[in-house]
């Protein structure tokens, strides 16, 4: 039986590279949900709860961090895996992510596609 | 560039409004009050002294007047005697002043007498009364000679021993003594003597006179009285034994003054050239008339230092003290504080500063990458196959388009590193980690642009090799070293990478053999956007920043690059880094 498709949410406000991300993860096999802020990606994990958020420090209305404190992934039975993709690279921010729940910080400049695609496997295997 | 330079220190106009003048003003308002404390103390003792004297002088001047009143009592009793009965024996005035324990009860008085006023022609009859009454033939007026009115000594009780017998001493012939009687004879009172020697005595002292009358005589004016004049009854006083029985006072020594013979001023009595005292350290600080019985003397309070308690005295100059010390301690404690201060907010404010820096250069950068992350992310998917199957050269032109994207990037994150560098923001993470295993990752990034240009690239290096540091920035170094030997070597060249652990250091050597430094050039390699001209620096592109920013980056990690080079033979770039272990690090101690 096929296993069911792993549900990540692209929480990113640059257009051209959420729609990147979503081409790619979608041609290895993924469904993907795109967020344009912190807020709408509360919004679309109200409506389904995704296994991989792929999230964007510096956006617009509610940034990565704001996101991180309002998000509430304890309470679910399964907690998504969630990977900072972003270029921001203050490291007070990046320690703030962590401690807020974040299993990983990716340099969005330093992935390729492939690159990419290895990221959110490897964090889904964990 | 984005390195906003450090707060500067202060100026040396705030230091001095800041620091110096609060200190100062601290300084100057405790010194003021220690001042005004100390000036206050000083008027306080000098009150207490004056209090101090005031009472000695007052008890002094009572002690004196006390004695000499007490003295008159005698008199009085003499004088009442002679009023009570016509007819006084010396029986009766001996036994008189027997009852009175004179010797101790009254000081200084050495003699009590009775002396009638006696007229020329009564001389003989007189000196008949004299020797019958004093039980004494041989008695008779003396000095000798006939003079109009006599004063001789008629009874004469002796109170204290080397008291010579007066008996029948005319009085009157001295004129101390005559003016002394003559006053009290016209006054109806006790009068007192200038200072005299004593009769055939070597001591002397002042004679207290009360004059005796007729009774029942009318006394209302002087004629009357002097016509009613019978003689006197007189005290012999010793002003030595008079006044030192009596005022011993510690820190104090005294004076009395008083007229002598001719009225001349002269000392009756001084405390001091007695046994124990001393002038030298006493001096005067209050004198004072007293009357006494007609005569005026003036007694003179000699002080010594130390009429107060040392406590008392040393108050004054301890409250300067320690107000000066008080101070002092206060305005280095102000100095200090608020020294702390005003580093604590330079602190705060550079705190701050440098998060604002570190945040500008963050967003900066963000800013940069974004753009080039598309970029990269849609040249990567084209090449990927994601817009369909590609011809070979299209496939050619994409990866220059590719590699310039990484390029840009690889720059962008250079530049940040050396910003932040330049502002001191540059946090390193130590940790450990396998520095084989990082080697040969960044072997396999570089593989293909080691295979397009021909190089052969081996890598000697042990299975692994454990290291603590900050693997982010040992990673950049063997990037740029890598890359630069590829970059730096004629196509089909040899590039070496060895890894070894030494007893006192790692080293990681990259050798290639390429087109080599001159000599002189080498010193320009870890300086911040220096190139040096050579064939490729020419063709390659490059920012100039990778080997200061590799030789910073090392230092960090507590290493260092060296280089050997060769124009035309090739280089050598070594990265030291240092051999943690404790084992090693005792070995090296030993060795020392």
């Amino acid at each position: 039986m096929k296993k069911a498709a792993k549900k990540v949410l692209v929480v990113e406000d640059e257009q051209a590279l959420s729609a990147a991300y979503k081409i790619i993860l979608e041609s290895a096999g993924y469904q993907v949900r795109t967020a344009f802020d912190g807020q709408e990606a509360l919004d679309e994990i109200a409506k389904e709860d995704p296994d991989i958020i792929l999230l964007d420090l510096k956006m617009p209305r509610m940034d990565g961090i704001a996101f991180l404190e309002a998000y509430q992934p304890q309470l679910l039975k399964k907690k998504p895996k969630i990977v900072v993709f972003s270029n921001f690279d203050l490291q007070d921010e990046i320690d703030r992510a962590f401690s807020l729940g974040a299993d990983k910080y990716v340099l969005k400049a330093w992935a390729a596609p492939k690159d990419l695609l290895k990221i959110v496997s490897e964090i889904d295997r964990d | 560039m984005f390195i906003i330079p450090p707060i500067g220190r202060l100026l040396r106009r705030d230091v001095l409004l800041l620091q110096v003048v609060p200190t100062l003003v601290v300084f100057l308002v405790l010194l003021t009050f220690a001042v005004i404390s100390w000036r206050s103390a000083e008027t306080t003792l000098q009150a207490q002294k004056n209090q101090t004297i005031t009472e000695k002088m007052d008890t002094l001047e009572d002690t004196i007047k006390n004695r000499i009143q007490t003295s008159e009592v005698l008199l009085r009793a003499g004088s009442g005697l002679f009023d009570a009965s016509e007819g006084v024996s010396a029986h009766e005035w001996s036994q008189l002043y027997g009852k009175f324990d004179v010797q101790q009860k009254f000081a200084g008085v050495s003699a009590i007498g009775y002396a009638p006023v006696v007229q020329a022609p009564d001389k003989a009859a007189f000196e008949t009364v004299l020797r019958a009454e004093n039980n004494n033939p041989s008695l008779s007026i003396t000095p000798p000679g006939d003079r109009p009115l006599y004063v001789p000594i008629m009874y004469f009780e002796r109170f204290r021993t080397n008291t010579s017998n007066a008996l029948g001493f005319d009085m009157y012939t001295d004129p101390s003594r005559r003016e002394a009687m003559d006053k009290a004879a016209d006054t109806g009172k006790p009068f007192m003597s200038d200072k005299v020697s004593f009769f055939q005595s070597e001591s002397s002292g002042v004679i207290q006179y009360m004059p005796v009358y007729t009774q029942n005589a009318p006394l209302n004016t002087v004629a009357e009285r002097r016509a009613a004049l019978r003689g006197y009854v007189f005290a012999s006083i010793r002003l030595n034994e008079l006044f030192q029985q009596s005022i011993a006072a510690n820190n104090f020594e005294f004076a009395v003054k008083g007229p002598g013979g001719s009225h001349k001023q002269q000392t009756l009595f001084s405390t001091m050239g007695t046994q124990g005292h001393s002038a030298d350290s006493a001096k005067l600080v209050r004198s004072s008339d007293v009357d006494v019985l007609g005569q005026k003397w003036e007694v003179e309070l000699l002080a010594k230092e130390n009429i107060v308690s040392a406590t008392d005295n040393e108050r004054p100059s301890t409250i300067l003290t320690a107000g000066i010390a008080i101070s002092l301690i206060a305005s280095v404690a102000v100095y200090l504080l608020i020294q702390f201060r005003t580093r604590s907010f330079a602190l705060g404010e550079e705190r701050k500063l440098q998060q604002a820096k570190d945040e500008l250069l963050s967003l900066a950068s963000h800013q940069l990458r974004t753009p080039a992350t598309g970029v990269k992310q849609y040249i990567g998917m084209v090449l990927d196959g994601f817009g369909g199957r590609l011809l070979q050269g299209q496939v050619k032109l994409l990866d220059q388009a590719y590699k310039s994207n990484e390029r840009q990037l690889q720059i962008i994150n250079e530049f940040l590193y050396v910003a932040k560098l330049g502002s001191g923001s540059l946090t390193t993470t130590k940790h450990k980690f396998n520095l084989v295993s990082v080697m040969q990752d960044v072997v396999e990034e570089m593989a293909s642009e080691v295979k397009e240009k021909g190089h052969t690239l081996n890598v000697t290096a042990p299975k692994s090799l454990e290291l603590e540091a900050d693997e982010h920035s040992i990673r950049m170094i063997l990037e740029n070293l890598l890359s630069n030997a590829i970059k730096y070597t004629p196509d089909h060249g040899h590039i070496t990478v060895n890894i070894k652990k030494h007893s006192d250091e790692i080293r990681v050597v990259v050798e290639d053999d390429g087109i080599g430094i001159a000599k002189k050039d080498t010193a320009l390699l870890f300086k911040q956007f220096s190139r040096i001209p050579n064939e490729f620096s020419i063709n390659i592109s490059g920012s100039g920043i990778g080997l200061y920013l590799s030789q910073q980056l090392a230092e960090r990690n507590g290493g260092r690059i060296t280089v050997t080079s060769e124009l035309g033979e090739g280089s050598a770039f070594t990265l030291h880094l240092p051999n943690k272990s404790v084992k090693n690090l005792t070995k090296r101690l030993k060795k020392s």
